[in-house]
């Protein structure tokens, strides 16, 4: 402390680490202000409608108007109570979710034997393995407490339900839907959730 | 800055901190704003570093006496 650079040095280095400090007790701060969001999502109905194809599809030399699944569904999303000085965004995306069945490769039913399904009477040959398939429908990004509040009935899907290989997912599964949330904090943790799950039969309609 | 003037300079910044602290957590608390936070304890850390930093004349009101320097012996 006996030189101007001795000082400014040793009270330069104190205040960063008391800024570190101050984050850690904002970032810590939203361990007691959260709450959970009211969530709540129902399916309405769903239909195939045909769209002409996309850009991809016209490069690649077929222009064939493409199927497409839309799932209409009622959504309520209130994050006023959640919301507080430490979130800086919340991503919300409702999800629907479904099961297929397929063919188990050689060797997985002795790995993960929780995942074999065998019917009535089958041999290990034919064992299947259950296939988990989640696909957004439908997000939104709410960056303040104004728009947190969402109450919309007859929201269509955004994003068109499309397994990897772009096969239509099947039309007569009994599905799930539900909504997950994403709480961008401005300092600290991400926090998930996500409300329960709504069953439904996708029984599709063809315009 | 003299040894008195030191421990005057790390009194008043050590007092300083943690007020800027709990004061720029409190505003960005109160006014729902973490930006408010950093912005407030930056503010006040500033101005105690121009307070506690350079050698103000409140730091140099002891300096340190120096013992007279004693008769020099060639007279003898």
């Amino acid at each position: 402390m006996h030189s101007v650079m001795a000082r400014m040095n040793q009270m330069s280095s104190s205040v960063l680490v008391m800024g570190a400090l101050l984050l850690v007790a904002v970032a810590m701060s939203s361990q007691w202000l959260a709450r959970e969001p009211q969530l709540r999502v129902a399916f309405r109905r769903a239909q195939v409608v045909e769209r002409g194809a996309g850009m991809r599809h016209r490069r690649a030399g077929s222009a064939q108007p493409q199927k497409q699944l839309v799932v209409e569904f009622d959504l309520e999303a209130d994050f006023t109570q959640a919301w507080h000085w430490n979130v800086k965004n919340v991503y919300v995306s409702v999800v629907a979710s479904y099961n297929t069945t397929q063919l188990a490769p050689e060797g997985a039913q002795r790995r993960a034997s929780s995942t074999v399904v065998t019917s009535n009477g089958a041999t290990s040959d034919d064992s299947h393995v259950v296939v988990e398939h989640h696909m957004v429908l439908w997000d939104r990004v709410i960056s303040s407490q104004d728009e947190a509040r969402i109450f919309s009935s007859d929201l269509r899907s955004k994003y068109s339900p499309r397994h990897s290989d772009g096969s239509m997912v099947p039309l007569d599964r009994p599905m799930t839907l539900h909504v997950e949330y994403m709480i961008f904090p401005v300092v600290g943790a991400f926090t998930f959730g996500s409300s329960a799950l709504h069953a439904f039969v996708l029984n599709a309609e063809e315009s | 800055m003299d040894l008195r003037g030191q421990y005057l300079a790390e009194r008043v910044f050590m007092i300083a901190q943690p007020l800027a602290l709990v004061l720029s957590y409190m505003a960005g608390y109160l006014a729902s704003d973490t930006r408010l936070v950093l912005i407030a304890y930056a503010a006040i850390s500033a101005i105690s570093l121009l307070v506690c930093v350079p050698s103000w004349p409140m730091y140099r009101r002891h300096p340190l006496q120096f013992v007279p320097q004693p008769p020099s012996s060639e007279h003898e």
